[in-house]
């Protein structure tokens, strides 16, 4: 894998991270569905994943830029993974829509998966990371990064408008800087 | 900074804690990235992810939502 070949694949996942996060929006503005905290968290996961990609996409691969993506990678599917856990039992319920039979935060756990095998494997290639690195930025490059920036900055905005300046509730219905204030806790 | 602000749909007393941090963080993160400051990018990123941590920390004992929802 050449350092320019890297860089394409890095491209494409950035692509593929953003799709996800593309997606959870769409779900969110059209059908409605809100976000719980974890659910929140969860796409702050996948954010992160796409810092580490866009970081080799900028500046050229480099193992430690693999590291963030594994790192990120891991919080997320942890966040995902108490979600599962929390509607394992039977009769406990579940959270949010469900696309192709599977709940949104299983399917957050399975790319999450697939992210941290793909990190991991990309790392096997060592004449990557050999000088030079890959010069300039190709518009591609700068447009997934910039799609992936904007993204973040979507998700930051909406969960302002959701949550306010303070915690989410766990099962949020409304927008909260969108409805009228209800008194002050305790007079 | 204690201060009055909106959370689970009234307004409180307290320190905030913004939902909306690793966000913004990772968004200025993208932004540095951008300018060509990756130290800067880095740090923004690792700040992010202790706030998400920390917020992940706040909600791991959520009560479940009702069922049916």
């Amino acid at each position: 894998v050449t350092p320019d070949l890297s860089r394409a694949l890095n491209i494409a996942g950035l692509f593929a991270v953003a799709a996800v996060l593309a997606a959870a929006l769409f779900d969110q503005l059209v059908y409605h569905d809100l976000p719980c905290p974890l659910c929140l968290l969860q796409r702050a996961g996948f954010v992160a994943a796409a810092a580490g990609l866009a970081l080799n996409v900028r500046f050229g691969p480099r193992p430690s830029h693999y590291g963030i993506v594994l790192l990120s990678a891991v919080a997320g599917a942890a966040v995902s993974i108490r979600q599962m856990l929390l509607h394992i039992a039977p009769g406990s319920g579940s959270y949010g829509d469900v696309l192709l039979g599977l709940h949104f935060y299983t399917w957050a756990f399975l790319i999450f998966a697939a992210i941290i095998v793909g990190s991991a494997a990309m790392l096997l290639f060592d004449r990557q990371f050999e000088p030079p690195r890959p010069a300039g930025l190709p518009w591609l490059g700068r447009a997934a990064i910039g799609v992936a920036a904007l993204l973040a900055l979507a998700n930051g905005v909406s969960t302002v408008l959701e949550c306010g300046a303070g915690l989410c509730e766990g099962d949020p219905t409304v927008y909260e800087l969108l409805e009228p204030a209800a008194p002050a806790a305790g007079g | 900074m204690p201060a009055y602000y909106r959370a689970g749909g009234a307004a409180v007393w307290g320190t905030p804690v913004m939902m909306s941090i690793p966000f913004f963080g990772y968004a200025l993160a993208f932004a540095a990235m951008w300018a060509g400051r990756r130290w800067i990018a880095v740090a923004l990123w690792a700040l992010s992810v202790v706030a998400q941590l920390w917020l992940f920390r706040l909600h791991l004992t959520d009560p479940l939502p009702p069922l049916g929802f």
